[in-house]
């Protein structure tokens, strides 16, 4: 039975929601079709505010799910049929910046933007960013393993997390990690970075800032096609050079944006835009951006744009931060479907998705984070359309089928959640999944915590 | 066992090892055997085989870092060399997958003679292997600028003790499909399951590359200049202090011989990137001298990078040639607002070897805040008490003995205290290791019964 009262002695009564319209808004998270009704949820204000709730729901023997904003696409926020979601949007704190150090001590429901934000006047940032960086967590991102754009150049979450404040399922606080060199032991906080919110509830972090680069380049090149544009990525990947990003759009995503209010000027009649970024010293990426721009045109390319300055880099950029918004417009329902392959098999594995697309009748545009070999088909689509969602999921499927025979795997930066958790043994065998459970026991040993999650149920023994 | 052994591996493949052998003085074990499977499926059989006779196995690389952490009960050593080659090299995707027993130095060359670059350069490189540097979580000089391998580590294959054989992650450069154990297995020190195969991230083989060399002979100068590189963002491929006496007679000619002095701490710069970049990056960094004059500069010639580094990196060392001596590393947090540390600390670390009548080689990792101190013989109580009171004297310093020889560290912990978390990660030993056979003793120590 929901411990009610103990809940609110411990958050405050206003910080337990029970209503259920109150509820609707918590029944699914960024990937709409898969949803669950909690029972309420509760919104602690801290580290020990969020161990006492956990003791509370663990002793009662409820389950219980963490939830940042709920921007996650693979339901990993959904939480269990009459459970408890603890969201912490009331722990956004920055609890200290130090500069010269170079590292930010904050609560993981600060949404990532915020901590480049507090950063920048220092001339620092925080590196991973992913589309929904202006209100996705910094505890979600944590939990994902989040990454975005820049990932190619500066590496994904794991590689921003110096220490870790994690309240385990029995509700027992561990620190660990440290923002000194080497702290002797095991590396938990990085085993916890994209364990999905099912071994520990981040609460807070002390993260990596990284120097903001003196210049940036940014150039965009039109293509007649994704292929020309995958092949210009291979190119510049093999030519030795280092960009900081390397994203493609496909046609019908540049249809969706330039029809969208972040119509960013691409021009309509491209099969795809590839964005090049470079970062760094002055010198060196102004020689970067020639060389990449000189080995794209040795290419059929349509049309080539090279930012002027900072206000015409955020128009190239318009385009691609807006392209999930602007699909939004398409149909009622988006689903951002998240794979990778060996960046090398991108053209052929790109000209196959599309094919799926096809066979399922589906619409499909994709955004491709291109230099990481990470695919992003996104299918608009209306769940209410028994039919239509039966070819969607019919053609995920098939994606991720033909990803993972091209030497690639399920999820580059989504996770697995819920969604793709019975496609695991596509990718691991027995044994695989049975280390992960073990390590997954010993912290959520009676899966209290986000229960049924990335990890499938194990085999029945075959007698 | 041997007969057992030998029966899975062939006779070739299970020995026992002499006792006044490199065995023997790495892991103070008076009497082991040695068993050198060829794959993954012999190493967990191997595994499976010494669990059942509760026999401890210390997995082996190239034996480079042995000496890190505590001394492990040892009856069964499993050397990994037998499990060498590269699997698949893709150039094009710039990734590699090698199997743990494959030498560090082979991977590096391999990858080098087709433009692809592996940036790690850990003491030892000549007979490291690719699975110990990871198990070890180890780099040299690279360190500062690229990390540690798990930041290049994709996936992995394992081997555990109750036989089974299991992977995570992949050789895909981004991906968060299943939880990533090989993160939790790299700096575990051969604890949880024996590395059989890595796959890693590699870069492009840089353009250009330079290495500036500065003396200084007055720490607050050199304080002066790690805060004003600080300040500039530049972002150097190494990045080090060492000690000059450690750096004679390493390509150091004519005036720049100079900086090999008693008495003078050199900071070394490398620079990697195209033609202008790197050029880019000189300028800056000379800029930046006259808020930390050094007594004296250079940029090292073309043929003088190699060795220096090399010098360098082996100074770094967590190994020492002859086996006597000993390195303790500090950890601290580089700055104090805007104002360096390093040289106070240096100062002060200096002092109290000196007190305690011994002498030190120092180096360090500015950037980093990890200040190594290099002793000829391990360190005596006296000392190693003044230097444990100075470390705690503040928050933020954290001292633990890297290196050391196991008849000393022996019956000793030299993570000095510093371990943390002792139920759940023996929870997380018991899950990965169900049989508590690997390195029993090399972090947490056994417990009775």
């Amino acid at each position: 039975m929901l411990p009610l009262e103990r809940l609110r002695r411990i958050v405050g009564a206003e910080h337990v929601l029970l209503a259920p319209e109150e509820m609707f808004a918590y029944e699914c998270d960024a990937l709409t079709w898969l949803r669950r009704r909690p029972a309420a949820v509760v919104l602690p204000g801290g580290t020990a505010e969020t161990a006492e709730v956990v003791a509370a729901l663990s002793e009662a023997a409820l389950p219980f799910v963490a939830r940042g904003a709920g921007t996650g696409l693979s339901g990993g926020a959904l939480c269990p049929e009459g459970g408890v979601v603890i969201e912490t949007a009331r722990m956004k704190r920055l609890l200290s910046l130090d500069p010269w150090n170079r590292f930010a001590l904050v609560e993981c429901g600060t949404p990532n933007a915020e901590v480049s934000r507090a950063a920048e006047p220092h001339g620092l940032f925080f590196a991973p960013d992913p589309s929904s960086q202006n209100v996705c967590t910094i505890g979600g991102n944590i939990a994902e393993n989040a990454g975005g754009p820049h990932t190619y150049k500066y590496g994904a979450t794991a590689r921003h997390v110096l220490a870790l404040t994690a309240v385990l399922p029995d509700g027992r606080v561990l620190r660990t990690g440290s923002p000194l060199a080497d702290p002797p032991g095991y590396d938990l906080a990085g085993l916890l970075v994209g364990t999905e919110g099912t071994c520990a509830i981040g609460t807070e972090a002390t993260l990596k800032l990284t120097p903001l680069p003196r210049a940036v380049e940014t150039l965009l090149f039109a293509f007649r096609g994704v292929a020309d544009a995958c092949s210009a990525v291979q190119r510049v990947i093999s030519s030795g050079l280092e960009p900081c990003t390397m994203e493609v759009m496909d046609g019908a995503t540049i249809a969706a944006v330039e029809a969208s209010v972040n119509a960013a000027g691409y021009p309509r009649d491209a099969g795809a835009v590839l964005i090049l970024e470079f970062d760094g010293g002055d010198a060196a990426v102004a020689e970067s951006a020639e060389r990449a721009e000189r080995l794209c045109r040795e290419l059929e390319v349509l049309a080539c744009e090279r930012a002027r300055d900072r206000a015409h880099r955020l128009k190239l950029w318009k385009g691609r931060k807006g392209a999930f918004g602007a699909m939004g417009r398409l149909a009622p329902d988006l689903l951002v479907q998240d794979a990778v392959v060996p960046r090398s098999r991108l053209p052929e594995v790109v000209a196959r998705v599309l094919e799926i697309g096809r066979e399922h009748g589906i619409r499909m545009s994709n955004v491709l984070h291109a230099g990481d070999g990470n695919l992003h088909p996104n299918i608009s689509y209306d769940r209410r359309d028994a039919d239509e969602t039966r070819r969607v999921l019919a053609a995920c499927a098939g994606i991720l089928q033909a990803c993972v025979e091209a030497g690639g795997t399920l999820s580059g930066e989504h996770g697995i959640g819920l969604e793709k958790r019975d496609y695991m043994s596509l990718v691991f065998g027995e044994e695989d999944l049975e280390r992960m459970r073990a390590v997954r026991d010993v912290m959520n040993g009676r899966s209290l915590l986000n229960p049924d999650k990335v990890l499938p149920a194990r085999e029945p023994k075959t007698p | 066992m041997i007969e057992r052994l030998q029966r899975l591996l062939g006779d070739a493949g299970a020995w026992e090892v002499a006792q006044d052998g490199e065995v023997a003085r790495e892991l103070g074990a008076a009497r082991a055997l040695v068993a050198a499977p060829r794959d993954q499926e012999q190493c967990a059989a191997v595994l499976r085989v010494a669990a059942e006779a509760r026999c401890a196995v210390v997995p082996w690389g190239g034996g480079q870092h042995q000496r890190l952490g505590n001394v492990p009960r040892a009856d069964l050593v499993l050397v990994t060399t037998g499990m060498a080659g590269i699997v698949t090299h893709d150039a094009a995707d710039q990734t590699i997958v090698a199997q743990a027993g494959t030498r560090l130095a082979d991977l590096v060359a391999a990858v080098r003679a087709r433009g692809q670059f592996l940036p790690l350069d850990p003491a030892g490189v000549a007979r490291a292997t690719i699975g110990g540097v990871v198990a070890a979580g180890v780099n040299g000089p690279y360190r500062s600028g690229f990390g540690l391998p798990r930041d290049f580590l994709l996936g992995a294959r394992t081997a555990h003790s109750d036989g089974a054989c299991s992977r995570s992650g992949g050789r895909l450069v981004k991906n968060v499909t299943g939880f990533d154990l090989h993160r939790l297995y790299h700096g575990s020190l051969g604890t949880l399951a024996v590395l059989c195969e890595v796959s890693l991230r590699l870069l492009p083989l840089p353009e250009r590359e330079a290495t500036l060399a500065l003396g200084f002979d007055d720490l607050e100068r050199l304080d002066g200049f790690v805060a004003a590189y600080r300040a500039s963002g530049l972002a150097a491929a190494s990045y080090v202090l060492v000690h000059g006496p450690l750096l004679a007679g390493n390509g150091l000619a004519g005036g720049a011989a100079d900086l090999a002095q008693d008495g003078m701490f050199v900071v070394l710069l490398r620079f990697h990137g195209t033609e202008r970049g790197v050029a880019e990056s000189l300028a800056r960094t000379r800029d930046l001298l006259s808020r930390g004059a050094p007594a004296a500069a250079c940029e090292a010639p073309e043929g003088a990078q190699a060795p220096l580094w090399m010098a360098c990196r082996e100074a770094f060392a967590s190994v020492s040639p002859d086996g006597g001596g000993a390195v303790l590393r500090l950890s601290f947090l580089p700055h104090a607002g805007e104002r360096s540390v390093l040289g106070g600390i240096v100062d002060s670390v200096a002092a109290l070897v000196a007190g305690a009548g011994s002498r030190a080689a120092l180096c360090a990792e500015p950037g980093l805040g990890v200040l190594r101190i290099l002793l000829p013989e391990p360190p005596g109580e006296e000392l190693l008490q003044r230097l444990l009171t100075f470390a705690r004297r503040e928050d933020g310093r954290l001292l633990v003995v890297e290196s050391a020889p196991a008849s000393w560290r022996l019956g000793r912990d030299v993570f000095l205290g510093a371990l943390p978390h002792e139920s759940l990660a023996r929870a997380l030993k018991a899950a990965l290791d169900p049989a508590g056979v690997l390195s029993p003793g090399r972090l947490y120590p056994e417990e009775a019964g």
